[in-house]
């Protein structure tokens, strides 16, 4: 990373000092806001992304201080009424409070995607290493395993999943969690764990004696760490978008919990041309959020693939 | 390039086969009993038992699976427990409703997404590209469904539009056909086209960069031969690949795009039919797009080495 501050001091002869000098704090401040800017002004598109994310992390940590009213109880007395101040986006035909389920359908997304994320880059940076660095039997199955999965459109894959197993959160990240995990991500990893491995270095370190667990920890595992960041961040917007595709066919969480997928599917459906706030702010926030973390994932393979450099 | 392609073919077999495996026993294992779908909760256990028999499903799964699969080679599709009719001709009656949705969008895909893509690294860092790769990122982050929701909602609410109800075959009134289809295609193409601008962008960029395309303007051809003769000529090469692989995942946005649209097409027969546990059908439509997917991903490997005479299969 350039621009990054020394650790120890240099005189005016460019010699190292031996004592860290302690920089005074609003000077360090300042400069670490700087760097902020430069990264601001480098990655306009990759910073939006981040600062949208942030707010959206924030968001669904604290949703249920931020939301003013109680996202899944009814109110009979206020049904479908249009934005006002009370109701910053509504209410639904059930008198619940639009911008208390976007709110806390935050919190949904956030939780299922980075679950799904997490696990799925796991398995697939291990499952990915293994085939690429021993090939022989463990590349096989994995090969065999990634043709079974793509022989179904991803979205049927989920369908059928999703509605094997009862619909619940944990389906969701199961059925979410299989195709890449297995599929997609690995394969990714697989390839680029076999032209690393064909690097010298590797060879050198073979031939000093460094075991597979030490060749495949010091030196191939940092290598394709690159490319799992790259994948798990826009990983986040896909699970997030295959998430409210599942919620609009009525196949995610059950209700009445908030899902803005959910939410825009069955009886809501009904009432779109009466209320069309019902259909636009839930549909803003999947597109935000998807849209987030897209462009912080094209930054970050500006960033850190610079094979890829400027030409994105 | 023969032999990769006979190895490569020989996979497929097993793979359909896992694939029709998985389906049929993971769907006996649903929750949500058929014989309670289609006699309603009061029926008799006699009557339960009778239809289980009926319906074959009083056989041990494997058994109902090789009778099943014997059925399907012999060109026999079965019926649909819930409206008893072939589902065979259900299939041919449906298709050509998906088919030419697919066909629409893959028209707009790849002339949106090619044309787009040429002209964003034809005129990198102007004005034109930011504008162009900003709608693309757009166009893959914003819901297809959720836009076609939009499509469907915004006029109805503005003007008191909306597109004709029931099908319209092509044949018989294209301009109500295409009232019809154009939204659904347009929508679906919105997110395939942003995905191929994209690739194509980056590919032509590289591609402009090697050594040839400087031989090519050192000896003074003009900018247009180099671009069409030259670069796009390589280029191509993934672009086409990757419009084979949107292909797949279009099949299955189509499930979620007829639903939105309220189109009787095979995705909206997908849906439909899961949901009411209706086993024939769904076997039958798995095997059948696994068998159209495995071959798409087939042609898309074997293209590689079709367009590319560098690329060699052992």
């Amino acid at each position: 990373m350039r621009g990054s501050t020394p650790v120890f001091a240099t005189n005016e002869n460019g010699l190292e000092l031996a004592e860290p000098l302690a920089e005074p704090l609003p000077q360090r401040l300042g400069r670490s806001m700087a760097r902020l800017g430069r990264l601001a002004r480098r990655q306009p598109l990759g910073s939006f992304g981040l600062l949208v994310v942030v707010f959206l992390m924030v968001t669904a940590i604290f949703a249920p201080w931020i939301a003013p009213y109680n996202s899944i109880a009814a109110d009979p007395s206020a049904m479908r009424e249009s934005p006002s101040a009370s109701h910053f986006f509504g209410t639904d035909q059930m008198g619940r409070d639009v911008f208390s389920r976007v709110v806390m359908g935050a919190r949904l997304s956030v939780g299922v995607s980075f679950t799904v994320v997490a696990i799925s880059a796991a398995i697939s940076t291990v499952l990915g290493i293994v085939a690429g660095y021993y090939q022989r039997w463990p590349d096989y199955l994995l090969q065999r395993m990634g043709e079974f999965f793509s022989a179904f459109p991803p979205l049927i894959f989920l369908l059928l999943v999703v509605s094997i197993l009862h619909p619940s959160v944990k389906t969701l990240v199961i059925a979410l969690t299989l195709p890449v995990a297995f599929a997609g991500g690995s394969r990714v990893i697989r390839g680029a764990s076999i032209s690393i491995k064909q690097n010298q270095y590797i060879e050198a370190a073979r031939a000093m004696g460094a075991s597979d667990a030490r060749i495949i920890f010091l030196h191939i595992l940092p290598n394709v760490m690159p490319l799992t960041i790259v994948g798990a961040t826009t990983g986040l917007g896909a699970v997030i978008l295959a998430l409210s595709a599942l919620g609009y066919l009525g196949l995610g969480v059950p209700p009445p919990t908030a899902d803005w997928g959910g939410d825009l599917s069955g009886q809501a459906r009904t009432y779109f041309r009466l209320a069309p706030w019902l259909a636009i702010f839930p549909g803003v926030a999947i597109s935000l959020t998807v849209l987030a973390f897209n462009l912080l994932g094209d930054s970050l393979r500006d960033l850190l693939d610079p094979r890829l450099r400027g030409t994105r | 390039m023969q032999a990769y392609v006979i190895r490569r073919a020989s996979f497929l077999i097993p793979v359909l086969l896992a694939v029709s495996i998985a389906v049929f026993f993971a769907l006996r294992f649903m929750p949500g009993d058929i014989t309670v779908i289609l006699l309603g909760p009061d029926a008799s256990p006699q009557q339960v038992a009778e239809l289980r028999a009926d319906l074959g499903l009083d056989q041990p799964i494997p058994v109902q699976y090789v009778k099943w699969m014997g059925n399907v080679l012999q060109g026999d599709l079965g019926r649909s427990y819930v409206l008893g009719n072939k589902v065979g001709a259900e299939i041919m009656d449906r298709a050509p409703i998906t088919l030419e949705i697919l066909a629409l969008t893959l028209f707009f895909t790849a002339v949106l997404g090619i044309t787009l893509g040429v002209v964003s690294a034809l005129f990198r860092d102007s004005p034109l590209d930011y504008l162009v790769r900003v709608t693309s990122v757009f166009g893959l982050s914003v819901p297809g469904w959720w836009v076609g929701i939009m499509i469907l909602l915004l006029p109805a609410i503005w003007w008191n539009y909306s597109p004709p109800l029931g099908y319209v075959p092509l044949q018989d009134n294209l301009w109500e056909n295409l009232r019809q289809f154009l939204p659904p295609a347009l929508t679906l193409a919105a997110a395939s086209s942003a995905v191929l601008m994209r690739l194509t962008r980056t590919v032509l960029l590289d591609v402009l960069r090697q050594d040839y395309i400087r031989t090519a303007r050192a000896k003074g051809l003009r900018q247009n031969v180099i671009i069409v003769r030259h670069a796009m000529k390589n280029a191509m090469i993934p672009v086409i690949t990757v419009l084979g692989g949107q292909m797949v995942v279009l099949f299955g946005g189509a499930v979620i795009i007829e639903q939105v649209f309220s189109l009787e097409g095979l995705g909206r027969y997908m849906f439909t039919s899961i949901a009411q546990r209706d086993f024939p059908v769904v076997q039958v439509l798995a095997l059948y797009t696994a068998v159209v997917v495995v071959v798409l991903n087939l042609l898309v490997d074997i293209s590689y080495a079709w367009f590319d005479p560098r690329v060699r299969y052992q």
